[in-house]
């Protein structure tokens, strides 16, 4: 499944990958998902974003050389002397940061599992999170290990349920719609429930039922209709603001840009 | 007082500029004075006594310009309460209470100090307690009133200064006086034990010194805890994995007399004992309990969990997730061809959405899970089942609960449904997938229950059924004795118990939403009811793509050829001899179709055998139809299938098509065995009835003096043709009519060879006879004047 806004397919390795990706695209963060860690001297991950600060960029000395400095093996592909190359789960861009060349590593482990509640001294991973932390610290990036228990169920539910709509070109037949719709009711979506923005459209702007969903979804996964997604949306209620304020907060929590 | 400060917050300091260095409570604010009164919240510790240190006066002016969000370095936050603080009485006595008490200490305690302090505190003047002055006078007025002999005055006032200190530390509640019982006896910290705990062992009770046991240190830990976790495997024993570890960690390596390394462990003292070895290896995590280290890992993945969730966790809307995977039915079938060939069991695919454990489609079928059948279970689910249902007999059933849905993601197992050419054509229909663990079924529980359910009220409840189990006991009919049903058959039942499983009210306590959207409108709570009420709320995650497009991309793919009656078939099981399917054949109106077969039909010969031939897109259990799909603008155009046999589409399957073909295939040749023989006997017949006319105008030549010429012969046709026709009053020859002639009597000549009538089989069988001699030339003559047949007098009349 693409995760928002990209139309790629991405590939996951567990389900709180795929939600905790998903909750990173919805504040509006480009991810990238396995991104490797290569061995060698490589350059920033946002090198090339901004060729203005290209140059500014620190490079990362490459995997083996911190695997050096830590007295841990690299590790090689299974039966060959090929060095294994390590990746990432989640490798955020910010574009919101200054110059868009911010970027947010994520390690997406089970925190609630046996192994990292009783950790193992010889343990292999939790020697890659400290690699990993390495990395990102050389590279002066914000680096955390998380799973989806860190965020609310019903959050990622709903975003999981709405990202499908979360795409809408200009070329789509539905975006003029939407913009009719918006400019006639932007200022009152607030006041009145889903259900009611769902028939209107199809009544006053002759939208099918599923091209009325659609464009009431992709509001509440861009927040044009502030509704707090943490919580259960009735449709029939007016949506509880406070989606807004949480996408912000997530947001500061990913990266705040210095003062 | 300022707006943010008031009595029980708490400042907690966030910088270096902060006045205060731990967090501290607000007691009193006085803001004339410009006065506020704090505490310390946590307590000090010394020597293993725990005590609160007294209040103290701070400008109020300053603490609320540290307040200042330009210059914060303090902040008011909150301090969660002990347990034991807001732990009621009989729950004291509930952790602490020892057998010989009917009180425990800790609630005695409380209720002590609680009395000792409660006229100073509990009252109006208890403000003037946060005059130093004032609160001294108060606790020695206190502490007189309270002792009994002189020596106690000094220790009282300490001790009520203290509860005093720690009531309003813990937030001036009588709980807070709750003494610190729960951390005596280092309460959660492991004990370094400085002798060998437990009954003494033979040697020390006998008086021996240095055998007193092994004392485990934190190091010695260590290696135990490393040996539990990798000697102590599935497969091998507590006991070996200990002998391991001394091995490993307790033994010494010596050269004996003939040079050679043993191994010697260390005295038993030396070492830890298998108790202590099984006592601090399995302590160190749940996980190592050592029932477990003995299942495998899956299984105890699968077993040792709690199920805090459920399967449909995060899932608010249709179709959001569906569960997919396959099983064999529990019953053995039959052949549709023949009922009494047995065809062993098949496959069923169900997909199930995960909101309300809906069926929404399934496959049914002889082949085993795959890609392509994984392809149609899904698109039967995207799909409406209006002319399935009609196919099936079962129109009767509401259409409205058969729900098509398309989903936005699958999760499966790793089995059909992890493949190049599912992930493509998921990714073409804009569907995702997720993969469960290997082994870890547990975590795709809707298909799961949903097999067992069908297998239960369907399989279990048929002809045939095994009821789950490999084998049967001995003296039972076998399964496949009893099996009586057939594939199509079997599709039916299943559709019948995913309709009844779907349309089953439900036994739930009902929502108010349920109650009014549902209840109030006499629609009772079912699978089917839920789901359509989420869709008509817009709770649908994709809405439903054209069915044309998901066909192209889902069904199956087959070979055919376009002719001048139609789209035939090509059987897909014989390389590249090109063979047909030539009972059944596909028609459309279509523009794009008809002008196909015109063209076929017209410049067939002069091309490419190959020429027409293109794919076609099927559904194997429903061959009434299928689809080609137009190159340039891809559109699905249908095509109807027509067959002689007006039971071969609404019963058979596509196998079962390609199993008649076969059967007809062994059959034909003997049918055409037969055709060679009857048109060998006639031939033979004609070549006597040749013979024998040769014979007689042979006969007639010799007759004559000189043979007459060519052109005597062909003249005078006209009038032997009118001759002729004088000669039989219908201008044909009419049997002679005998009163005394009886059909039952076959005549003479029927029998000889050359005669009209059915060949002898048994001459046939023997060779032709030789040929007779020429028998005399018989004159033609009329029959003898008979009575004419009533038909014939008529005819004759009309005539004249």
């Amino acid at each position: 499944m693409p995760v928002p806004p990209f139309t790629r397919p991405c590939h996951f390795f567990s389900l709180s990958e795929w939600l905790l990706a998903l909750l990173f695209a919805w504040i509006g963060a480009f991810v990238r998902e396995q991104f490797p860690l290569w061995a060698m001297r490589h350059p920033h991950p946002c090198y090339g974003l901004n060729k203005d600060l290209d140059s500014t960029l620190p490079w990362s000395p490459g995997m083996l050389e911190i695997c050096r400095g830590l007295n841990i093996p690299h590790g090689t592909f299974v039966g060959t002397k090929v060095l294994y190359v390590w990746t990432i789960d989640l490798m955020l861009t910010i574009p919101w940061s200054k110059g868009g060349t911010g970027a947010c590593m994520v390690s997406v482990k089970p925190l609630e599992s046996e192994r990292y509640l009783y950790i193992d001294p010889l343990d292999r991973g939790p020697e890659k999170l400290e690699a990993e932390w390495r990395y990102a610290a050389d590279l002066g990036i914000p680096y955390f290990v998380g799973d989806r228990t860190l965020y609310p169920g019903d959050l990622l539910g709903q975003l999981d349920a709405l990202a499908s709509a979360a795409r809408l070109p200009r070329s789509d037949r539905r975006w003029t719609l939407l913009q009719r719709f918006l400019d006639r009711h932007a200022t009152d979506l607030q006041k009145y429930p889903l259900a009611d923005w769902v028939s209107l459209l199809q009544k006053d702007f002759g939208a099918g039922k599923p091209d009325a969903d659609y464009l009431i979804q992709h509001c509440l996964w861009h927040q044009i209709i502030d509704a707090d997604l943490s919580r259960h949306l009735n449709y029939r209620r007016c949506p509880t603001p406070g989606g807004r304020a949480l996408r912000a907060a997530i947001r500061d929590s990913v990266w705040r840009n210095p003062k | 007082m300022s707006a943010q400060l008031y009595p029980g917050a708490v400042l907690t300091p966030i910088s270096d500029q902060a006045p205060i260095d731990t967090p501290h409570r607000v007691l009193h604010i006085r803001q004339s004075c410009d006065r506020i009164v704090l505490i310390p919240v946590e307590p000090r510790r010394r020597n293993g006594r725990v005590y609160f240190t007294g209040y103290v006066s701070q400008s109020l002016m300053e603490i609320e310009e540290k307040l200042n969000p330009s210059n914060l370095s303090v902040a008011i936050s909150s301090v969660a309460p002990r347990a034991d603080a807001i732990a009621s009485d009989d729950e004291l006595d509930k952790k602490y209470l020892r057998r010989e008490q009917k009180k425990s200490f800790a609630r005695r305690e409380r209720e002590e100090r609680w009395d000792l302090i409660k006229p100073l505190v509990d009252g109006p003047d208890a403000v003037l307690l946060f005059d130093p002055q004032l609160r001294q006078e108060a606790v020695a007025k206190r502490a007189l009133v309270v002792a009994t002999l002189p020596d106690q005055l000094r220790r009282l006032k300490r001790k009520i200064q203290d509860w005093l200190n720690q009531y309003w530390a813990g937030g001036s509640t009588r709980g807070a006086l709750t003494p610190f019982t729960s951390t005596c006896g280092a309460r959660g910290k492991e004990k370094q034990s400085a002798r060998k705990l437990g009954r003494r062992n033979r040697p020390t009770r006998s008086g021996k010194r240095g055998n007193e046991g092994f004392i485990v240190t934190d190091y010695d830990k260590d290696i135990i805890r490393y040996s539990w976790r990798n000697y102590y495997t599935r497969g091998t024993t507590e006991r070996k994995a200990c002998r391991l570890m001394w091995r490993e960690f307790y033994s010494t390596w010596l050269t004996d007399d003939y040079g050679r390394l043993r191994n010697v462990l260390l005295r038993p003292e030396d070492r830890p004992t298998p108790a202590q070895f099984h006592y601090w290896g399995q302590k160190q995590s749940p996980d190592q309990a050592a029932w477990r280290k003995q299942l495998a890992a899956t299984a105890a993945l699968r077993i040792d969990r709690a199920l805090t969730g459920s399967a449909n966790d995060g899932i608010v809307n249709i179709g959001q997730r569906g569960s997919i995977d396959s099983t064999s039915i529990d019953m053995d079938l039959v052949s549709t061809l023949c009922r009494l060939d047995r065809i062993g069991s098949a496959y069923r695919i169900l997909v199930i959405d995960a909101m309300y454990g809906y069926i929404a489609g399934f496959y049914l079928g002889l082949l085993p899970p795959s890609a392509e059948t994984v392809k149609l279970a899904i698109l039967h689910a995207m799909t409406p089942k209006g002319a399935w249902l009609k196919w099936l007999g079962l129109d009767h059933h509401d259409i409205a609960n058969w729900i098509p849905i398309h989903f936005q993601s699958f999760i499966a197992d790793n089995t059909d449904a992890r493949a190049d050419r599912v992930f493509v054509a998921l990714d073409d229909i804009g569907s995702g997938s997720l993969h469960i663990p290997v082994a870890r079924s547990d975590l795709n529980s809707p298909v799961e229950v949903g097999h067992h359910r069908l297998h239960r009220s369907v399989d279990h409840n048929l002809l045939g059924t095994t009821f789950g189990q490999m084998q049967t006991e001995r003296g039972d009919v076998s399964a496949p004795d009893r099996a009586r049903h057939t594939i199509i058959e079997a599709i039916r039942e299943t559709a019948r118990g995913v309709y009844a499983e779907n349309t089953t009210p439900l036994d739930i306590e009902p929502t108010e939403e349920m109650r009014e959207e549902l209840i109030a409108n006499g629609i009772p709570i079912t699978r089917a009811s839920l789901t359509a009420l989420r869709i008509r709320q817009g709770r649908m995650a994709r809405s439903l793509m054209n069915i044309d497009e998901a066909r192209a991309h889902m069904m199956p793919i087959t070979r055919g050829t376009f002719t001048k009656h139609g789209v035939l078939l090509l059987r897909p099981d014989t390389g590249n001899c090109r063979k047909f399917i030539k009972s059944v054949r596909y028609l459309s109106k279509h523009p794009v179709i008809l002008n196909k077969f015109r063209e076929a039909a017209n410049q067939r010969k002069s091309r490419d055998i190959k020429m027409y031939d293109d794919e076609f897109r099927y559904d194997p259990y429903n061959l009434t139809e299928i689809h080609f799909r137009h190159p340039h603008t891809g559109e699905m155009i249908a095509l109807s299938g027509i067959s002689a046999d007006r039971e071969l589409l609404g019963d058979c399957s596509y196998a079962d098509i390609l199993l008649r073909q076969d059967r007809y295939d062994l059959e034909r040749p003997e049918n055409l065995d037969a055709q060679e023989r009857i048109r060998s006997n006639l031939e033979l017949e004609q070549e006597a009835t040749k013979r024998k006319a040769e014979a007689e105008y042979a006969a007639e030549l010799d007759a004559l003096d000189k043979p007459p010429s060519k052109a005597a012969l062909v003249a005078n046709k006209s009038e032997n043709r009118q001759r002729e026709k004088n000669l039989f009053p219908l201008g044909m020859p009419t049997p002679a009519f005998d009163v005394t002639d009886s059909d039952d009597q076959p005549d003479q000549e029927d029998n000889e060879v050359g005669n009209a009538g059915s060949p002898n089989p048994i001459q046939a069988a023997e060779g032709p006879r030789p040929r007779p001699s020429s028998p005399a030339r018989k004159p033609i003559t009329t029959s003898k004047p008979s009575p004419l047949s009533i038909f014939s007098q008529v005819v004759i009349n009309q005539l004249h």
